[in-house]
């Protein structure tokens, strides 16, 4: 650690570092990078977009550059006592985290086209959650609950008898009462979910079931 | 897997240690060819309201720099763990979650900060007028309200206030025991313990030292009180409240326990 500190902080004094304190700062700085990324969460979060290895690649260019231009920062702090160390980690995570961020908040934005109504990074969260609670209930309730739910929804009657209708839409609406406590939903998130998600998707579902 | 949970999973891993063990392709390891001049400004010596800084694993924003003690509140980039009582913030460098967490910063603990963002004055007025004068935070900047209460945002929440209880002014701390001895434990996979090492080694804030029956751990005021997971490769060894000295029984030399020993905060 000692050594790694003293490496650091030769090159953000922009000194010349020998190669062992060349190759100590690099693989330190990696193996961060590696552990972070090294997850199948991020994996699975990255694809479409990154493979891990490009990801590793950019999140290292991208910390070097950080260090050098937050260098007076840095070594204020290091002076100091800060810990580096945790410094380096938190850098690394957010600017990962960062990265599959801004493909999975766009990706709504784009499918949706309510950019007027809903602008912030919160609304794309809440898009977000609402498009995901969505096909969880839709995708867990059963056939009857989903089509007396989705009937609802459109404002359209059953052919079935209004008790049998009556019977599933309450068995639907205690079943989507669970899905919010089981999977923690926020109630805003339920009534964007009802208001775009589910009545777009009942659209379809009503249509392939006709 | 849902964002949010992606998100929650991302931030208690930022709590634990980077592992050390990782292997990388020593072909690779050279510093990136390139040259950038640019460099931050002195901003950053300025103490003012709306500063962020991060102690260890844990942000915060100045939100009264007058007042000694200063008064913060706690923030963090994962900020789509806001709660219906939390603000969310633009900074100047990225979102930021600030939290209804009102902790006090000694000069001790501001010196070993780092500088990281800078939010806005009127965001943190905000948050001060919701904190000490019951008003309103604005709905379009807050969280969404959880009614479950494992959802990931409280479970957030719980955990940011209990890692930041070290920031009271009147913190007394989890009763430090002075001393514990573990009983023999089986643990997997230790190397061999071998003849030509030192009585001695150390960690950042932890010394180890070999005596006749044990290896003890000596935790520094940093560490001794924290509520930690102490591992020896993998192996659970102790959870709790770290004591000042954790005596282990097992057969190897310092140097050999530095290498796999493992802290982590909970």
């Amino acid at each position: 650690m000692e050594n790694f500190k003293a490496s650091l902080i030769k090159f953000l004094k922009r000194e010349n570092l020998s190669k062992n304190e060349e190759e100590l700062l690099v693989l330190e700085i990696k193996k961060i990078v590696f552990w972070a990324s090294r997850d199948p969460d991020i994996s699975e979060g990255a694809k479409d977009i990154y493979s891990v290895e490009d990801l590793q690649e950019e999140i290292l260019s991208e910390t070097f550059c950080k260090l050098i231009e937050k260098r007076n920062i840095i070594l204020s702090a290091i002076d100091k006592g800060a810990n580096v160390k945790a410094y380096l980690k938190g850098l690394i995570i957010h600017s990962t985290v960062d990265k599959l961020r801004k493909k999975n908040l766009k990706t709504v934005e784009l499918n949706q086209n309510l950019e007027t109504e809903m602008k912030t990074e919160k609304d794309k969260l809440l898009l977000i959650e609402a498009e995901e609670f969505a096909k969880i209930s839709l995708n867990n309730l059963s056939k009857a609950e989903r089509e007396a739910l989705c009937l609802e929804l459109l404002g359209k009657g059953s052919s079935k008898s209004k008790a049998a209708f009556e019977k599933a839409k309450s068995r639907a609406r205690k079943r989507l009462k669970n899905f919010v406590l089981e999977y923690k939903f926020s109630s805003v998130v339920v009534e964007i979910a009802l208001r775009v998600f589910m009545s777009e998707l009942c659209k379809k579902f009503v249509n392939i079931y006709r | 897997m849902r964002w949010i949970e992606f998100v929650y999973k991302q931030y208690l891993k930022s709590l634990k240690e980077a592992d050390n063990n990782i292997k990388i392709n020593q072909k690779e390891i050279k510093l990136p060819e390139y040259v950038l001049e640019n460099a931050d400004n002195d901003d950053y010596i300025k103490l003012e309201v709306g500063n962020i800084y991060q102690i260890d694993d844990l942000y915060y924003v100045i939100a009264d720099k007058d007042a000694y003690p200063y008064e913060v509140f706690i923030c963090s980039p994962f900020w789509e763990l806001a709660t219906e009582e939390d603000l969310i913030a633009e900074g100047k460098e990225r979102t930021w979650v600030v939290e209804s967490i009102v902790r006090y910063v000694n000069k001790r603990y501001f010196d070993r900060s780092i500088f990281i963002d800078k939010i806005s004055k009127d965001d943190i007025l905000l948050m001060r007028d919701y904190i000490h004068k019951g008003k309103a935070l604005p709905s379009d900047k807050v969280g969404f309200k959880t009614e479950s209460k494992n959802a990931f945002q409280r479970l957030f929440k719980e955990s940011e206030q209990r890692r930041s209880l070290f920031m009271m002014p009147f913190f007394m701390g989890n009763k430090i025991e002075d001393q514990i001895t573990l009983k023999p434990l089986k643990i997997k996979d230790l190397p061999m313990a071998a003849d030509s090492f030192e009585p001695f080694a150390s960690v950042e804030h932890i010394e180890i030292v070999e005596n006749e029956k044990y290896i003890t751990l000596l935790f520094d005021d940093e560490f001794a009180g924290c509520i930690a997971k102490v591992y020896l490769k993998d192996n659970l060894i102790y959870e709790g409240v770290l004591p000042k000295r954790l005596n282990i029984a097992v057969k190897l030399h310092p140097e050999q326990v530095k290498e796999i020993l493992k802290v982590e905060f909970i």
